[in-house]
């Protein structure tokens, strides 16, 4: 008997957003399959977090589709939300509410059963429970960054979305990051569609790369194919051979 | 893992959690609450000490009997339309401020609910502040309106329901223009003042003036507090078309708002929007 089709975490397809005569994203496709992790890279205004919004349902594309989990972002938004969340550099948290306070309003928003269980447990997984009374206005930036990703985890999500997950980390806590993100794939199998420019981030955590320039998809292949393609020891490198060569 | 996790949340528990973050952000915060009484109660003191002026010199004057009590109710009803609006404008600058409306709209929260969170907001910051601005009114300048309370209360939510349109319509304009119209959101309100005839009856506004009055709920709101005070009815007529008005403007204020985020949506405001 033959087995159902696993349906794609994310399938993008002809992907286009305009504003006025400027395109930011043009025509791109990809698929971020179940449990895969995918990178997707480019300098500034390559178009990520414009696709990264676009995949979020909080900027609307000019044209093209966008399925996550197996349904249309477009016609079930509100059936895909609560099985995805996201990380941003764009977004914070009330400022002066506890980092408890926090979680447990979107525990509230994300219907989280068990919530005080389920903050208890990221608070411990993410080193925070010295600073769980603490108003979130008073954490250091790398403090903010983990409760922002305790956030982005509460509701166990199927799908993650994650811009810069770790820009503001000292290498020590973004190594503990990137961690309890290979933790939480293996435990859970979810998906990860992930925006850096930390290249060594982005080798350990992806198995497949998406390289975006003006807004276009220039290449793609897991880490291991960027590096022999191009005949680069890392993917910095792979980065720049593809970055200038736009620019030339 | 996640199917063990998650319940599909209720419409009441994400409503539920927006008014608990208000509340957090209350309860160790008293200036902020004080803040809720302060405006309403300094106004009142003015008025009532006018009124105590006024009141000797109109007490044998026929209709002028009902001046002070006119006035004094005319502050707190007032007082409702500008917590009302305030009630939503300043829940929706809260969360511009904290940078925080990206996460609420990639939340399951859906527009409706988070619209109905600040509407219950803007009503407990009606309770608490013009509760107090009340209690004052009846202890230190003898105001007595316990018999006409059925029909104040009509009026009062008639007020509320407008200051809930006009707050919509303001927050609608923050979030396509920016921190940058935050002063419109502050002063759209006091716009409509000298139309609605909180303190005087519309007759003695000129007459083209009279006629942009009336298509306010607020002018029929208040004709229906004069009547319940100086006449002891019930205005039906006068409250019916001021609620009319209000299904209206909350109907356009709530098309405005959504029409707004996805102008957000479509420019790309939504996730960047903040100090």
């Amino acid at each position: 008997m033959p087995s159902m089709p696993i349906a794609p975490a994310i399938g993008v397809n002809a992907l286009t957003k305009s504003y006025g005569k400027v395109d930011a994203v043009r025509g791109i496709s990809f698929r971020v399959e179940a449990g895969q992790t995918v990178g997707l890279l480019g300098g500034n205004g390559a178009g990520k977090t414009t696709t990264l919004s676009m995949l979020l349902g909080v900027l609307k594309p000019t044209s093209g589709t966008i399925e996550m989990l197996g349904m249309s972002l477009a016609k079930q938004r509100y059936d895909i939300l609560p099985r995805i969340n996201f990380t941003s550099p764009y977004v914070d948290l009330p400022k002066r509410l506890s980092v408890v306070e926090n979680l447990r309003v979107f525990a509230g928003l994300y219907g989280v059963s068990d919530a005080r269980q389920r903050i208890s447990a990221l608070l411990s997984e993410l080193d925070l429970e010295a600073v769980a009374d603490r108003p979130y206005a008073n954490l250091s930036a790398g403090q903010r960054t983990r409760v922002s990703l305790a956030k982005s985890l509460l509701n166990s999500p199927e799908l993650l979305l994650l811009d810069e997950p770790t820009a503001s980390l000292d290498p020590d806590v973004g190594d503990r990051m990137r961690s309890l993100l290979e933790r939480y794939r293996a435990q859970s199998g979810c998906a990860m569609l992930l925006a850096s420019h930390n290249m060594a981030e982005v080798e350990r955590l992806c198995d497949l790369v998406i390289m975006l320039r003006q807004g276009e998809i220039v290449d793609s292949g897991s880490p291991a194919q960027l590096l022999a393609k191009y005949g680069r020891h890392t993917l910095d490198d792979v980065f720049l051979d593809i970055s200038r060569q736009g620019a030339q | 893992m996640s199917g063990s996790l998650i319940t599909r949340g209720s419409s009441a528990r994400r409503i539920g959690a927006l008014l608990a973050r208000h509340y957090f952000l209350l309860r160790k915060s008293w200036p902020r609450l004080l803040s809720f009484a302060y405006y309403p109660v300094m106004q009142l003191l003015v008025w009532g000490f006018v009124t105590q002026y006024l009141g000797p010199q109109s007490a044998s004057q026929g209709v002028l009997q009902a001046v002070p009590g006119i006035l004094l109710t005319g502050v707190l009803l007032w007082d409702v339309l500008v917590r009302g609006e305030l009630g939503l404008f300043l829940s929706f600058l809260e969360e511009m401020y904290s940078r925080n409306l990206g996460n609420l709209f990639v939340s399951p929260l859906r527009l409706h609910e988070f619209v109905i969170a600040q509407m219950l907001m803007s009503i407990v910051r009606v309770v608490v502040g013009s509760g107090v601005a009340l209690l004052v009114a009846v202890t230190f300048f003898d105001l007595k309106i316990a018999q006409q309370a059925l029909a104040l209360s009509l009026c009062l939510g008639c007020l509320l329901m407008f200051g809930w349109a006009i707050g919509m319509i303001a927050n609608g304009l923050v979030l396509r223009f920016g921190l940058g119209a935050e002063e419109i959101g502050w002063a759209v309100v006091f716009l409509i003042g000298p139309l609605s005839g909180a303190y005087y009856p519309l007759s003695v506004l000129p007459e083209f003036l009279q006629a942009v009055a009336y298509a306010l709920p607020t002018a029929w709101a208040f004709d229906a507090m004069r009547a319940a005070l100086i006449d002891g009815q019930i205005a039906g007529r006068a409250l019916g078309i001021s609620l009319a008005l209000d299904v209206i403007y909350l109907a356009i204020g709530a098309a405005l708002f959504a029409w707004f985020v996805e102008a957000g949506r479509e420019r790309g405001l939504l996730l960047q929007m903040g100090e």
